[in-house]
Order: C-alpha cells, then structure tokens, then sequence
C-alpha cells in the first residue's frame, strides 16, 4: 500500500483522493505516509541527550564552596535540547514532543480539546501492555467536576468515546453550560477499564442564561470577605512552571 | 441635564501589517484607517473643542504604525498618488455629479495631507494632544490583540497586557487605567492580572453581564466587578444596535457613501494602471464615488451636500432614541443607568463613511437633549462605590457570543504552537538566566516573535477565509522565526547583528516595552538560581513501589549512596510530594482521579506517575542511571531508561513465579513477561534472595549474570563502567 501512496502522493493527488483510490480511509493512509516520511527524516542516532555543558566553567563542581554554589549559576543546561522534530509542508511541527493535553472554551456547549503525548509514554504503554501503540484503543473521557474534588476520585458523571487514529484535537459537544469539565485521553484496555494518560485541568463553560438559583453569589462572597485564600471557582490563565514538580 | 448617561468608546486596532518591502496590500489597511477613520475622527473631536467624555483606545501595533516613518511616508506618498489620480479623473469628460464627487475627493485628500504633515506626520501627537486639552480619555489594548481566554499560561495573558501598557506609556505618557480587551473577551481569572497591572476597568457584552451570577440587580444599566476588582462595563445592544443594524441602522442610507464601489473598478486598466499593484493587481484607490442609492446595482453619484445633511438627520434621531431609552430607565439609583456602547473605530470612517461626522453631531444633539456623555473613567470616580461584586463567565463579543470565531475547524490548527511557544519561553527565562545584553535582546526578540504570532487576527481572519493565506503565513513564520531564535539562542551562536535584522523586518515594541522575567515564575526562579545547583550532577533515579518497604534494605541502600556523595533521587509512591532524607531526594507520586478496577491497569497508571515525574526531573537533574527496584514500577523504569539511553539496573527481590505459585491468570502472565522484559533489559541485575536466581536465569533468560546484593556495597555501578568501557 505504501507504494502506491508514494506514486499518488508524486502525482499530486491529495491523501482523501488517495484513500479513495486505495478504497482505503484516509487516516489509514495519513498515517502510513506520515510513518514513510518519518522514516525519511529519522537520525541515525536517536539519542535526544544534548551535548553536555559541563566544561564551560558556569557550573560550579561539587567541591565548591557553598557561596559559590549560587554564583555564577545562570544556565541551567537543557538535558534535553530541543528535539528535531517533523514538519509538515509549511515548516510547522506536526507534533511535539510533549505531554499535554489543554481544553478550552468554545462555547457554553463545546469546548476544544488538543493533545500531545511524547514517544517516551507511547513506548511506556507499549512495554507495560506488550502491544503496539496503534493497536490501543484511544478514547476520549469527558468528565463533570463541578463542584467535586476530582483529585480525590469525586465526579458527577462521566462519558467516554473512541476516537479515530491520527486523532490529536477534538471539538467536544455538547456539552451543558456552567459546568465543570477535566477531559482525559486514554486507552481502553482489554478488561474494560479506561487508563488514563493525558488529563487537562478543570475547564468550565460560560452560562448561556440569566442565573435564577446561581451558585456563586456565597463563594464570590466568602471571597470578597477574604474568608477564603484562593478563589472557589475555576480561573483557566494559571501560572505555568517550567520547573515544575522539581523541588 | 437629563438622568443617566452615555459612555462612547471607540476601539482603535489593525495587526501589525508594516513590511519593510514596498507594495504590500495589507499595509493599505493602515492607509484607508487613517484616511477614513482616524483623521476624520480627530477632525470632528477639533471642530468640537471640548471634552467629548468619549474614549479612545489605540492597539499597540495601530500606535507603532502611526509612530513609523517608513509608513508616514509611504503614506504620503499615497496621498500624492491619490490626488494625482483625481487630477487625471478631472481631466476626463465627465457629468457634474460625478465631477463633483472628484472635487470633494479633492479636497478632502488635501485636508488629509494638511492634517497629518500638521501633527508632524505622527498621528499619536494628535491623540495625545487632544487627551492633554482634556476632549477625550485614551487607553490601549493588549500588545498584539491576543484572545486571552485561550493562552495556556497566566505569563503569557501578563505579558500581552504589560507589553501593550508598555508600549502605550512609551508614546502617551501615562499609564491608562482602563484596558480594552481584545474581542470583548472576558474570563474567570483574567481579572486576577488586569488588577496586578493597574487595570481597573473594561468591556464586555451584553450577555455577559446578563448572565452573570448573582444576576446583577440593575443588568447592562451599570458595570459591575469582577470578583477580583476590575469594572466590567456591557456593551449596550439596544443602542449599538441603532447604530449598526442592517434593518434600522443608520449607514445603508441612500445618501451615504457606497462602500463597494470604487473607482477601481470602473476603469479600464490602462486608464489607472499607474496607480495600482505593479504586479497588476486591481485594488481599491479610495475613491469611491457613488452612494448607497437603494436596493438596486444601479448606483448614482455620491452627493456629498446630501451625505452631511443626512448625518444631521440621524444625528437628532439618535440623540431623541437615546434620551427617551434613558427616561425609560429613569427609575434606577446608585447608580443612574448608564448606557455603554463601545465599538471598533474603524466602522465609523471606513465602514460607514460618514460615521465620523456623525459622531461629532450627535454629541452636539446630546447637549441639546442634556445627555451626559462620560467616560467609564469618569463613571467609576463618581459612582465607585454602587457597583455589585459578581461572577461573570467566559464571554466575548464575537459570533454567538463566546469563542466561535476564534477556535473552529478552520483554525484550531493555530493553538497548539501558540501553546509550546508559551511553555518554551518559560523554559527559555528559567534555564538562560545570563543578563547580559545580548541574552536580554534574544529573549526579547522572542517573545516579540510570540506576541506577533498570538495576535486575534490571526485565526480571525481565517474564519472569515479573506486574505487567510496572509494571515497564515503571517502565524506560521512568527513561529518558524521563534524557533530559530531559540535553536541559535541554545548554540551560544546569537549575535547583536543578527537580532537587530530580525527586528528591522518587524519594528514592533521596543525592547523596552518587553520584560522578559514575566515569563519567570518565582518557584522556577528558585530551580534555577538557588536551588542546590551539584544536586543535578550525574545522578542516580531509583525507582520503587514502596521506598520504604521494611523487608528490603532500599531506604538504606539509598542512603549510603547518598553518604558516598551519590546524587541519589527516588521515585516511590507516597503521600508526601517530596523529602529531602539522609541526603536522598524522594520524590512521592499517587494516583489522582477516578479508581481503575484491575491489577495491572492500576500499575499502568503508577507507572505513568512515575514516568511523569522523571521527566520533570529529568529537565534539569542529569541523570546516569535507573535502577528500579520493585516489578511493579518496571515498565516506567524499563522505557525511561531506554529512551534516554541510561543503563538500566535491576533489584530482584523475588519472582512473580514465587509470589503466585500456582496461579496461572492473565494477570500473572502478564507480569512475568513484563519483569522478564525488564530484566533482559538490564545491564545489572541484583538479586536479594538466591532464591530467585535459578527463576532470572530458567525462566527469564536473561543474559546478564545476577550479582548479589548487599545494602553496603562498595561501587555498586562499577559493573556498568566496565560494560561501557568493554563497548
């Protein structure tokens, strides 16, 4: 089949006429010339460490003093430099090496949903299930957590569905108003349960309506009281942290 | 003076479409805003000559292009071309009334010239000028017009507000107190960081008012706050919609000007040749010389005496409408019902030709009625204390309301690199914290290349599909062009030459105006800075279920690596997100979110959380090995190690063929495959009961031989050194 895509391809015939032609989908053959053209592209050598920066003198050696320790300590080096990644016809990444995913608002019933999962996780499932990382069964689990702490395991309920392969974004709807969501990609497992991967932080829909029996006139309140020290809603524009989790 | 009052806010905003190659088409965007809009606009604010309560707010890319001298004189330029043109049209034959549209075209473009070589070409003098006499109030918007609600990080949303009131200072003199956000664009939280920055008051619609919980007592009669201080203040339909809308709006006129008609178009190419594209394009000169006319294709001349008279008309009328829909809400109290109405300034001029006129004779109808005309600045002075504190939600004044025109299936494609560009320049001001010129420079030029990739006009343009290839290419090179920054930046192969050219091809902000340290959060400061920097040094990830599982000496063994001046991190499943123990770092991980129901799915999920964290670490911690101790967290350890290319290093405690003997489940076979796999993957395998051994090699085939293991070894690596060293 991937012959054939290449003389298509050549021909200039675009992937939805190809998949056509094959009497094939068209994310079968997205997928088998997007592996081609991966293939192309690959290094020799897949090691992603950058060269090290150790000898350029910024860094202090362990012996230091503890005053020096914190002198002379302005570049951090990446361990990982900026991998080379594929791009597309306009020079623009068609993925990056990243685990993310991040859900906005469209509209009170729809929100967008986009993710990135990194070859390091594809390779942890494919070694924990001893399956190939299209084999899985990727889905999309939608989950209401208004009001609940979903940390803690709470939700108010939650639907899933499965999505199709080469699937990076979805527009997700409907969806109620004035409602609070965490969205989750994740694999379907043979036993039936859902793991999930990749979670995006709480995202609420705007209220499309008049509030009659509001639920925020007590947490805006307790807020303008200064009873509380972070507000009780959800405020999407968080700080990001680079160095997150590292203490 | 009647009760109540009127708020007009005009919003001011092109992207930033200044080429240093002549001949773009955008940049007669800039060319009809100023002659259309802009000009007229400070003409009728001149004839006035007193405070007009009105409030202008001037984006930043709109003030860098007034601000531009290449675009002064390319623009004057056109206005040469222009009146030229007009001069060849007069000398054709041709029947009075449209004679008569050329002389005003005439004499219009000649006061346009009059008017801008008067304020030194530089319109921002003129605004300034005008708000110093006290006439109007100004205010600006973000840097580049981003739609706030969708940037991934607090940094982000900061700089684009910073940046803009930056830029603005730099050419007004002050610091407004009012910020137009971009598309009316409101959410939970942006309101944290408009109050942070000195921002006490913006817009929004109508129905995000209406909707607002608790529901606001006096709905788009009065602004309320935000929960975290800033004056929200609705934008009134009712009143806009007098204005705008296609049944009983003003501009569909008959008498008013034909915005789809130009001259252009009414010649034959050799006749204007000289005036258009060289490339041969036919584009709109301005001179548009027919009215409205009716429903018809057949469009008479435009008379201009009839245009004047008719904003009279509509003058009166709307100063009539508006003070019997303020009589009407004479009833409301502390404070007086307010009507709002905030447009972009570019329909007024452009759009609709004669808006600007207009305007100016409304305000003198108001005086006549005893309207009050009053900026939002002046409203809150007087009224700062009657305002309700209530939630508002997510909202804008785009199509339906909400995000629809700027996250759809024509470009959701766009947010993704907007998002990694954002996240990279967190990463960018953490790690690099040199301050020396050049480093500062670089990271200025790249949040410029962000700021003019973030830009609203972006994706809007390309829901509307006009010019959505400029509009794309635009997005994708402010990308492409942050990446190389970034990769030459990283190399140490930056020079001040080559960032200068770069930013001589987009003049916008200057770097002043950009503090890279917004992107700085303060715990990413501490990594980076004060956070013990030999710690990162060659480093040892072990990796287990249960660090501190009695029956096995791996608390201690950590420990007394640590003792030997081992870097020593673990990752283990705990409550405690980290403790520093003995010199050990360990780093506890747990299961958020909804329970998964079997064994292994649940160790899918621990290892996914240990994965997770060694990827965090792994950004500035140096790793040179993994040494995993429990079966259990095997599948993370196994591919972390693999990926990176770190040797793996594996304790066998016991073997699942000894904790289940006799069973012989799925979940057992999938176990024993997954340690087997882990430990054909090791380069060392420790084994703490001999029991196991005979298990490692029958059952598992591992090539390495098991070593025994004891919590004091001497140089527990010392075996991976010799296998590196033997190839």
């Amino acid at each position: 089949m991937l012959e054939k895509i290449i003389k298509l391809k050549e021909q200039g015939l675009t992937t939805k006429q190809i998949a056509e032609k094959l009497e094939s989908t068209e994310g079968k053959v997205k997928y088998a010339w997007s592996k081609y053209r991966k293939s192309l592209s690959e290094p020799t050598n897949k090691k992603t460490t950058a060269p090290k920066t150790k000898n350029t003198g910024a860094k202090p050696t362990k012996k230091a003093t503890p005053s020096m320790k914190t002198s002379g300590n302005d570049i951090v080096p990446a361990v990982i430099a900026i991998p080379s990644l594929e791009r597309d016809a306009f020079g623009m990444a068609t993925h990056y090496e990243d685990d993310i995913m991040h859900a906005i608002v469209q509209s009170p019933t729809a929100l967008y949903v986009y993710w990135e999962l990194s070859e390091l996780s594809r390779k942890m499932l494919e070694t924990h299930y001893h399956a190939s990382f299209d084999s899985f069964r990727k889905e999309l689990r939608i989950i209401d957590v208004t009001l609940v702490d979903y940390e803690q395991g709470e939700a108010n309920r939650t639907y899933q569905f499965e999505l199709p392969e080469m699937t990076n974004s979805w527009f997700v709807r409907p969806l109620s108003p004035n409602t609070t969501y965490i969205i989750e990609w994740g694999i379907q497992t043979i036993d039936g349960d859902f793991l999930p991967v990749l979670r995006s932080k709480p995202v609420e829909t705007p209220r499309d309506e008049p509030a009659v029996e509001g639920r925020f006139a007590e947490v805006v309140a307790r807020w303008q009281n200064g009873e509380v020290d972070q507000p009780e809603w959800v405020e999407v524009l968080r700080p990001y942290s680079y160095f997150d989790r590292i203490r | 003076m009647r009760k109540g009052y009127f708020s007009l806010v005009l919003h001011a905003h092109l992207p930033y479409i200044r080429h240093q190659e002549a001949h773009r088409l955008e940049e007669r965007w800039m060319y009809e805003a100023i002659s259309e809009t802009y000009i007229p606009l400070l003409w009728e604010i001149n004839r006035l000559e007193r405070p007009l309560g009105w409030t202008i707010s001037i984006s930043p890319p709109v003030i860098e292009m007034l601000a531009d001298s290449l675009i002064q004189e390319r623009y004057v330029e056109h206005l040469d071309d222009t009146l030229r043109l007009i001069d060849q049209e007069l000398e054709r034959d041709l029947v009075k009334e449209e004679r008569d549209a050329l002389l005003f075209y005439k004499e219009r473009y000649h006061d346009l010239k009059v008017t801008f070589e008067y304020w030194g070409r530089d319109l921002n003098h003129a605004f300034r000028h005008y708000k110093e006499a006290g006439y109007l109030e100004l205010m600006t918007c973000t840097a580049t017009h981003g739609f706030s609600p969708h940037m991934l990080s607090e940094q982000a949303a900061r700089s684009e507000i910073q940046t803009g009131m930056n830029c603005f200072e730099r050419h007004y003199g002050f610091r407004p107190t009012g910020l137009w956000m971009p598309e009316c664009a409101y959410t939970p939280g942006l309101d944290k960081i408009m109050y942070e920055e000195g921002i006490r008051y913006t817009f929004v619609d109508e129905h995000s008012i209406l909707n607002a919980d608790p529901a606001p007592k006096h709905g788009i009669g009065a602004p309320v706050y935000s929960p975290h201080g800033v004056a929200l203040f609705p934008r009134d339909q009712i009143i806009s919609g007098r204005i705008w809308s296609s049944v009983i709006g003003y501009p569909g006129h008959p008498n008013y000007r034909e915005f789809y008609r130009d001259l252009a178009y009414d010649r034959e190419w050799d006749q204007i040749a000289e005036f258009m594209h060289p490339e041969g394009l036919r584009y709109d000169t301005g001179l548009k010389l027919h009215r409205v006319t009716g429903e018809s294709d057949q469009k008479a001349f435009y008379v201009r005496d009839w245009a004047w008279k008719q904003t009279d008309e509509h003058a009166a009328d709307f100063a009539g409408a508006l003070a019997e829909h303020l009589d009407q809400q004479s009833g409301q109290d502390f404070p007086p019902f307010l009507v709002t109405a905030p447009f972009d300034a570019e329909l007024f001029g452009h759009w609709w030709f004669e808006g600007p006129d207009f305007l100016g004779k409304a305000m003198e109808r108001f005086e006549d009625f005893g309207i009050e005309s009053i900026s939002p600045a002046t409203f809150l002075d007087r009224h700062f204390d009657d305002i309700e504190t209530v939630h508002v939600a997510m909202g804008t004044w785009g199509r339906k309301g909400y995000a629809d025109v700027w996250i759809n299936e024509r470009n959701d494609w766009m947010i993704r690199h907007l998002h990694q560009l954002e996240k990279r320049l967190a990463g960018v001001v953490a790690r690099n914290r040199h301050q020396d010129g050049l480093t500062l420079k670089a990271k200025r030029q790249l949040i410029r290349e962000y700021l003019l990739a973030v830009s609203s006009d972006w994706p809007f343009i390309l829901d509307g599909q006009t010019t959505a290839q400029y509009a794309a290419n635009r997005f994708r090179e402010h990308i492409k062009r942050f990446e190389e920054t970034e990769r030459l930046l990283d190399a140490g192969e930056l020079t001040i030459d080559w960032l200068e050219a770069r930013y001589a091809e987009y003049p916008f902000l200057a770097d002043e105006d950009i503090e890279p340290d917004v992107y700085l959060t303060a715990h990413d400061y501490y990594v980076a800075v004060k956070r013990e920097t030999s710690w990162n040094d060659q480093a040892v990830l072990l990796v287990a279920k249960d660090y501190t599982d009695t029956n096995r000496p791996i608390a201690d063994f950590a420990k007394r690596l640590a003792r030997a001046g081992e870097n020593v991190y673990v990752i283990t499943e705990s409550e405690t997100d980290y403790r520093f123990e003995d010199g050990v770092h360990v780093y506890g991980i747990k299961q958020t979110g909804l329970p998964l129901v079997q064994t292994y799915n649940q160790l899918a999920a621990l290892n996914l959380a240990v994965l997770r964290q060694a990827q965090a670490l792994y950004k500035i911690v140096e790793f040179r090995l993994v040494h995993n101790f429990t079966m259990e967290t095997a599948s993370a350890a196994q591919s972390f190690a693999e990926i990176n290319q770190l040797p793996l290093v594996s304790n066998v405690y016991n073997l699942e063929s000894e904790r289940s003997p006799a069973s012989t489940g799925g979940l057992v076979v999938a176990i024993k495959r997954l340690e087997g796999e882990a430990l054909r993957h090791s380069a060392v395998i420790y084994l703490e009961r001999e029991e196991a051994r005979q298990g490692i090699e029958k059952d598992y085939h591992a090539s390495q031989q098991p070593l025994d293991f004891q919590e004091n070894l001497e140089k527990p690596y010392e075996q991976l050194a010799i296998q590196k060293k033997n190839g």
